[in-house]
């Protein structure tokens, strides 16, 4: 019985463990900017608690919600789930201290952006990553 | 009485910002959408006009000298395609001028629907919670609209329907914004005293875990003033923080009250590392009245607080004190107070637990003829946070209330200058207390 549970266990947490590291999130600028900054330090700036990023002012651009890239980065990132992080950008919009990142879509939509414009922070999942953009760090 | 007429001005400068900024909007896009369907019928006339003269030239061919006009046919295409290359960048073009100016507008808005009610009817709570069941305590509405007007000054208007105010349209927020640097924001308008951690988003529901911040803490509504306020945020060795100093007239009709003061100032730091956040607070307010029926009660309070956080997304501990000190005529109605709350909580899924201990107790006598003055008053309360989905919370809470001590509790009057949700009269409760049950949601949109 105990025996059947555990196999049942580590078949289910076999399931689960691809699913989990499968999901790597690269925050991008444009190749031509140089900026470095951890994981921590993008998380703060991407829920405007940081001015500037390494120094940079740039603007962050954030994917739409329900994306797997954007859930990934937040949780990771800055330890908040989907609610979490709207209870954060609710209590600084209803003090009219500020709006979130402007949201301009998926993985690819968000790449493209950075690749045309230098004033621009985003992530991506990093099998997106290529040449058209530079990676500032793993979020993991 | 010239700061009233000012701040006056400044509100009703904000107030009429925006409809004038869409109206100058608006008619921009319109312009410019006369302007591209103009451009559009000349880009159509030209293709229309040039695939006639292909049409012409090909039907012409069979009878003209071979080859002369396969040359010219192919220039022609290449025009037509030129001209329909040169229309689609011109649509792409207001399209993206369209978009920008939709980007400038954010419209965003939140609201609570709660049943409360209380075990006891001897224990009432502001807005008329007893023993019946009652929507109107902690229900509220409001849409908020964030104007960009240019890339360093925005407009903000926030309108507000709440129960508690027997829901009279009022707007808590209207100001003009103007970044000065990437790290310090100027706000002249109308806004919400920032005298506790809470208090100036005490109406976001969704923002918080509990249904309600804790009355002992929070036992006086959102205090609204006209002026202006400094936002300088600074950074220093992974922490992140606000300093945050306010100058205006207090003021503004709430649960029955019209408050006004001479003047009010504060200010506040937040420091903010991860999951810590750690905030101080003093507020001053200088000449307070309340209209119309306390007017003879005047006085200054200062407020101050402290407030120690760490949410790390799983964990959630909470604790938050404060001394309010009354002097003048007003401490005749009002005893100098302490309060202080700790909440914990737990995130598990989209479920949140949480428990909350707090208690708030005069430290002086007010000298009010005929009426104890003196507050006391203790709550535990336990709660579930449900996240039904990334817009919509479900929230379930019972609080009891004791240790009464023979006082009014921490009553609406005695909590100048006006109690939310406050214990009005304790007879009889000193034994066992009562216990506040509530139930609904909060959403943003």
């Amino acid at each position: 019985m105990i025996r059947k549970l555990f196999s049942h266990t580590a078949m289910i947490t076999a399931c689960l463990l691809p699913l989990s590291a499968l999901a790597d999130v690269v925050v991008i600028v444009n190749p031509s900017v140089s900026v470095t900054a951890t994981q921590a330090e993008a998380g703060d700036f991407f829920l405007g608690k940081s001015p500037t990023i390494g120094g940079v002012a740039l603007k962050a651009v954030d994917q739409e919600s329900g994306s797997a890239s954007r859930d990934t980065f937040y949780e990771k990132a800055a330890g908040k789930n989907a609610s979490q992080l709207n209870a954060h950008w609710s209590r600084i919009v209803f003090t009219g201290k500020g709006q979130p990142p402007k949201a301009v879509g998926d993985d690819s939509q968000v790449k493209e952006a950075v690749a045309k414009d230098k004033t621009l922070i985003g992530y991506i999942d990093s099998s997106a990553l290529d040449s058209s953009v530079k990676k500032v760090v793993a979020v993991k | 009485m010239k700061m009233k007429l000012l701040s006056l001005l400044i509100a009703s400068a904000c107030a009429g910002t925006m409809p004038s900024a869409f109206a100058a909007d608006d008619a921009a896009i319109l312009k410019r959408l006369d302007h591209l369907e103009a451009q559009r019928k000349a880009d159509q006339a030209e293709i229309t006009a040039l695939r006639n003269k292909v049409q012409q030239l090909e039907t012409q061919k069979p009878q003209a000298a071979a080859g002369v006009s396969s040359d010219e046919a192919a220039k022609l295409h290449e025009e037509i395609v030129n001209v329909e290359k040169k229309s689609a960048s011109r649509v792409d073009s207001v399209k993206r001028t369209l978009d920008a100016e939709r980007d400038k507008l954010k419209i965003n808005g939140y609201m609570s629907v709660y049943g409360v009610k209380a075990t006891d009817r001897a224990l009432t709570l502001g807005s008329g919670v007893d023993n019946q069941i009652n929507f109107k305590s902690d229900t509220v509405a409001a849409v908020q609209f964030d104007y960009q007007l240019t890339d360093r000054v925005n407009a903000v208007v926030q309108l507000q329907s709440a129960g508690k105010n027997n829901y009279d349209l009022k707007a808590p927020w209207a100001f003009l914004g103007y970044k000065l640097t990437d790290s310090t924001k100027i706000r002249a308008g109308r806004m919400v005293v920032p005298n506790y951690l809470y208090a100036d988003s005490i109406d976001v529901g969704y923002t918080y875990p509990w249904v309600r911040p804790p009355i002992e803490m929070y036992g006086v509504d959102a205090i609204e003033y006209q002026g202006v306020d400094v936002l300088q945020s600074f950074n220093f060795g992974g922490w992140n923080n606000t300093l945050q100093v306010f100058f205006g007239d207090l003021g503004g009709d709430n649960s029955g009250y019209s408050l006004h003061s001479s003047y009010g100032t504060g200010a506040g730091v937040t420091l903010n590392n991860d999951a810590w956040t750690l905030r101080a607070s003093a507020t001053h307010a200088e000449g307070l009245t309340l209209d119309p029926t306390l007017a003879a009660f005047k006085g200054n309070i200062n407020y101050f607080s402290a407030a120690v956080r760490y949410d790390n997304g799983a964990l959630f501990a909470l604790v938050e004190g404060k001394q309010v000190r009354v002097s003048g005529d007003l401490d005749k109605l009002t005893p100098d107070t302490d309060g202080f709350y700790t909440t914990l909580g737990y995130q598990i899924g989209e479920f949140m637990p949480y428990a909350t201990w707090a208690k708030a107790y005069s430290v002086n006598d007010a000298d009010m003829i005929g009426v104890n003055p003196k507050q006391h008053v203790q709550s535990t309360g336990i709660g579930l946070r449900y996240n039904l989905n990334e817009k919509v919370v479900l929230k379930g809470e019972a609080t009891k209330y004791d240790h009464f001590n023979g006082t009014l509790g921490a009553s609406g009057l005695a909590a100048v200058p006006f109690g939310r949700l406050a214990t009005d009269t304790a007879q009889g409760l000193d034994k066992d207390g009562a216990t506040v049950m509530s139930l609904g949601f909060d959403a943003i949109f």
